[in-house]
């Protein structure tokens, strides 16, 4: 394998056609899932956020089903997955970025003069 | 009219209202996440528009992330890219 290719971890967010069957959207999960794997990445967790309203529309739809899949690999992965997003019907829409930690995790600002300052007005 | 120009330049009216801080510094476990549109919200204009930092007060680290934080929301369709429409 190609030294220069880093692992890093990566967030998906992908909105599928809202009338489509649950059989469909696993259909698509496994696929994902197996893409992944096929470029040495490994699935963390897969998240239905839920259908939610478009603010417009996308692909005559006003409605999407958004999932949220996070994923360790390389860039390979991100390219394939992509790839198979792009051509595939049911997504409407995706995006990927570098997964960030979360809140609590990581309290920034916590030290800083900045902080402490907000601190004594908000108080 | 000479007297009203005269009395408008010495007393100009100032605004002294101190500078907001930062909200996102004042809790640092109020996450900037672009996947939550309801915290992006209260920073974008009815229209869509992105308000500027200094009527929000977000210091310069803040309103950049905000800024990443509502253009991908844009793309993903949680927040419009210019809206005629309430949210």
């Amino acid at each position: 394998m190609d030294q220069k290719l880093k692992v890093n971890e990566y967030e998906t967010i992908f909105i599928l056609r809202p009338d489509l069957t649950e059989e469909g959207t696993k259909k698509i999960h496994d696929r994902i899932a197996e893409i992944i794997g096929r470029s040495q990445g490994q699935v963390v967790g897969v998240k239905d956020l839920g259908k939610k309203q478009l603010a417009y529309p996308i692909a005559k739809q006003t409605r999407g089903h958004y999932f949220q899949v996070n994923f360790q690999g390389t860039g390979k992965a991100v390219e394939d997955l992509e790839r198979h997003l792009r051509l595939s019907e049911e997504a409407i829409r995706f995006l990927t970025v570098h997964a960030e930690k979360g809140p609590g995790e990581k309290p920034h600002t916590e030290k800083s003069e900045r902080y402490e300052r907000a601190q004594e007005v908000y108080s | 009219m000479n007297m009203t120009a005269s009395t408008t330049t010495s007393q100009p009216a100032r605004r002294t209202s101190r500078k907001k801080p930062c909200r996102f510094c004042a809790d640092p476990y109020f996450f900037l996440d672009y996947k939550e549109s309801k915290i992006l919200i209260p920073f974008i204009t009815e229209r869509g528009k992105i308000i500027p930092r200094r009527v929000t007060g977000n210091c310069a680290y803040h309103q950049r992330r905000l800024q990443e934080s509502v253009k991908r929301a844009r793309i993903l369709a949680l927040l419009p890219f210019a809206s005629t429409t309430q949210l």
